[in-house]
């Protein structure tokens, strides 16, 4: 998949969304859950902001260090046994996998859950050279299994599919005889994949936090499909975006104190690898080879400039737990595989405003989002900035729109037309109103059409403030 | 070709942080700020214990406590309450100590068979019997008491299969080896790293119960790819 899976418009993706009640009400009852849960979890820490402050810190000295970590990172896992790769582009990463691929006659694969593999459209590029590929996260195999439907959500991706509809796909598909039990399906494809991981050539995982000390990568997971991807197949390729670094094991502590609070409302995820190497000579199992790809992607395009704090982003899902838009378009209302808040700012980075110019309007910038955030990225004002930059230096507003608000900035900054224009305005409502709010009809007109149609409009009056101001003053005179 | 890439791929990254070259010194970050180390402090380690009991029952992780002279006679009762079946063990140092084998060739009871863990038997050999096996028992290094959690080096002699792909995972742990953070139980593994890093383990997981997802409609499913069982032997 790639980074946009969905290029239709905005608007289109919306109507999409709220014709799906069951879709929509998945992502609002997952939203309560992790809600409450993380709620919980925070309240027992006094320590929680302090946390976030010395996560936030702990970031941005990383990322302006990066350089330096990122090279120590490549050293100390060359020195244990791994082979480093750096990846300027998502071919260039798939051209390193396809080299492993091709060196290893690899014909099976299994994968842990990669966000930098949907990133870089890892599964088509594996399918393209004859590969059997396998996603092994539960929810992964669920939208494989239909067809590669796109993530919902960043965490619980295949949220959006009923227990009903997804026996139905494994009995099609897979020749599923059991009942809609999500026990009994989880046994299922346990069972299925169980076979898969023991025969795969390669497994693949993505890095939660690489550790520029030791060269260790990290997997968190709670399925244990992090654990079987990186133990059982001779070959392991780790894809890890080129931000992901901590300086060293203390900053673990500090990242897994916030991570899993954050994300799911847990204190930790039932399992938490630390990999430094491939196995070592004697071991009966893990990966004799482990190769590790350092993706760029359009991050340094980020680094140091204004959007700088993203790159502080751990991909917990915290913003879109509490995003109000998220919950009522949910994540296919983005198109982008970073749905939410962090996708409304991240995805226009790595895929320019032309294609994912309309996600930062997705937001009522109430900044919830930031006060969720473990690393307190401030992403509400990111919101802004990209709108900021796509009205004055991209100029992609509409025409009519831009119009619009250069006469309205023309009227404001001038008493004499604001004061006459207000009051022509007050004219035209009272003409279009209908019992003190506007008129059905005006739901048709265009731009303020969108409003109407959202909420009841009422009308300026004749008579205003500072009319009333002006009567004020002049009785205090006589 | 990949030097080359790899120089222009740090150079893009010291370029928009606004120097030509990479530093050779940072500065490390000050951990001492954080909230972190001043955690539990004022507990002892008794209680540090007694937090871990208390995280398993809250995640319904089965926990029971034994002491160093019950060891074996603990986990062949754990054993049998799990159901008997193939159990797979490491030919590590604790399982000398304990002498796992020893005991283990004595028990005679139908349908209970053991495997010890024979890394010069080959891969293939080895996982062929972990995956089959019902029970894998392990000797974790590390617990935090916070998470309820267990942190299990893999090695020549205990291998990643063992507390993987058997249905139950049952992990023996001293007592003495639970910290009340990871921020302890970090600083130990720093030092294992320090003191040999050649020899740090190449894999390093920490547990906290059985495997488990909530990918259909958020309903809890224990036991996905990893043990449906788990239960911790605490060693006093």
């Amino acid at each position: 998949m790639a980074i946009l899976y969905d290029e239709r418009p905005f608007k289109k993706r919306v109507e999409d969304v709220l014709a799906n009640d069951f879709k929509v009400k998945a992502i609002q009852k997952a939203q309560d859950v992790f809600y409450a849960k993380r709620k919980a979890l925070v309240d027992q820490v006094p320590e929680w902001e302090d946390f976030r402050e010395e996560a936030a810190e702990l970031r941005d000295h990383v990322l302006s260090n990066l350089d330096y970590y990122l090279n120590q990172f490549a050293e100390n896992a060359t020195k244990a046994g791994a082979k480093v790769h750096f990846a300027h582009t998502a071919e260039e990463a798939n051209e390193y996998v396809m080299e492993v691929v091709r060196a290893k006659n690899a014909k099976m694969v299994v994968k842990g859950k990669t966000m930098v593999s949907e990133e870089i459209s890892l599964n088509e590029a594996l399918m393209k050279e004859g590969v059997e590929v396998n996603e092994t996260d539960l929810a992964e195999f669920i939208l494989q299994t239909a067809d590669w439907n796109p993530p919902s959500h960043i965490v619980v991706p295949a949220l959006h599919f009923a227990r009903g509809r997804i026996r139905e796909m494994f009995h099609d598909k897979l020749g599923y005889e059991g009942t809609e039990d999500p026990e009994e399906m989880t046994r299922f494809v346990r069972k299925r994949i169980r076979d898969r991981f023991l025969r795969a050539d390669i497994g693949f995982t993505g890095c939660n936090f690489a550790v520029a000390e030791t060269g260790t990568i990290t997997i968190v997971s709670n399925e244990g499909n992090g654990r079987m991807s990186s133990s059982m197949p001779k070959t392991m390729i780790c894809l890890m975006g080129m931000e992901r670094l901590v300086p060293d094991f203390a900053g673990l502590d500090i990242m897994m104190e916030l991570l899993i609070r954050s994300s799911v409302g847990a204190k930790i995820s039932n399992y938490f690898s630390m990999i430094t190497g491939p196995a070592k000579p004697g071991e009966a199992d893990g990966p004799e080879e482990l190769h590790i790809i350092i993706i760029d992607n359009g991050r340094s395009n980020i680094l140091g400039g204004e959007f700088n704090s993203m790159l502080r982003c751990i991909r917990c899902g915290a913003c879109m737990n509490i995003c109000p838009v998220y919950r009522h378009i949910t994540g296919h209302a983005y198109g982008s595989i970073y749905p939410g808040p962090m996708g409304a700012v991240l995805t226009p980075l790595l895929v320019g405003y032309e294609k994912a110019g309309d996600l930062p309007y997705a937001s009522t910038l109430c900044g919830e989002c930031w006060e969720h955030c473990p690393v307190k990225i401030p992403l509400h004002e990111l919101l802004l900035k990209h709108r900021v930059n796509i009205a004055d230096k991209a100029h992609l507003r509409p025409a009519a729109e831009e119009a619009i608000f250069k006469t309205v900035a023309t009227v404001f900054s001038n008493s004499f037309l604001f004061d006459y224009g207000t009051k022509l305005g007050a004219i035209g409502m009272k003409l279009m109103s209908k019992n003190g709010n506007m008129a059905d009809w005006t739901k048709l007109l265009p731009v303020v059409g969108g409003w109407m149609k959202a909420k009841e409009m009422g009308t300026l009056k004749l008579k205003k403030f500072r009319d009333v101001y002006a009567e004020y003053e002049a009785s205090k005179r006589k | 070709m990949d030097d080359v890439k790899r120089k222009a791929f740090f150079s893009r990254i010291s370029h928009a942080l606004g120097r030509k070259e990479i530093p050779t010194f940072v500065a490390p970050y000050p951990y001492e700020k954080g909230p972190q180390e001043a955690m539990y402090s004022d507990l002892s380690h008794e209680q540090v214990v007694d937090m871990f009991k208390v995280e398993c029952e809250k995640v319904g992780t089965k926990f029971v406590t034994t002491d160093e002279a019950h060891v074996v006679e603990t986990i062949l009762k754990e054993i049998e309450e799990r159901g008997g079946g193939k159990v797979i063990y490491p030919c590590c140092e604790e399982a000398e100590k304990f002498q796992l084998k020893e005991n283990f060739d004595k028990v005679d009871k139908e349908g209970t068979t053991f495997y010890q863990w024979n890394p010069s038997a080959g891969r293939q050999a080895n996982i062929d019997e972990a995956k089959v096996a019902e029970i894998g028992i392990t000797f974790p290094i590390l617990g935090i008491a916070e998470t309820a959690t267990v942190i299990q080096p893999s090695f020549e002699a205990s291998g990643r299969s063992i507390g993987l792909l058997p249905l139950c995972h049952i992990a023996v742990i001293r007592t003495s080896d639970i910290v009340p953070r990871m921020t302890q139980s970090m600083r130990a593994l720093t030092k294992v790293y320090k003191e040999n890093p050649e020899g740090f383990p190449s894999n390093v997981v920490h547990i906290s119960g059985p495997s488990n997802t909530a990918d259909i409609e958020l309903v809890r499913v224990v036991g996905v790819h990893g043990p449906i069982n788990v239960t911790f032997i605490l060693v006093d």
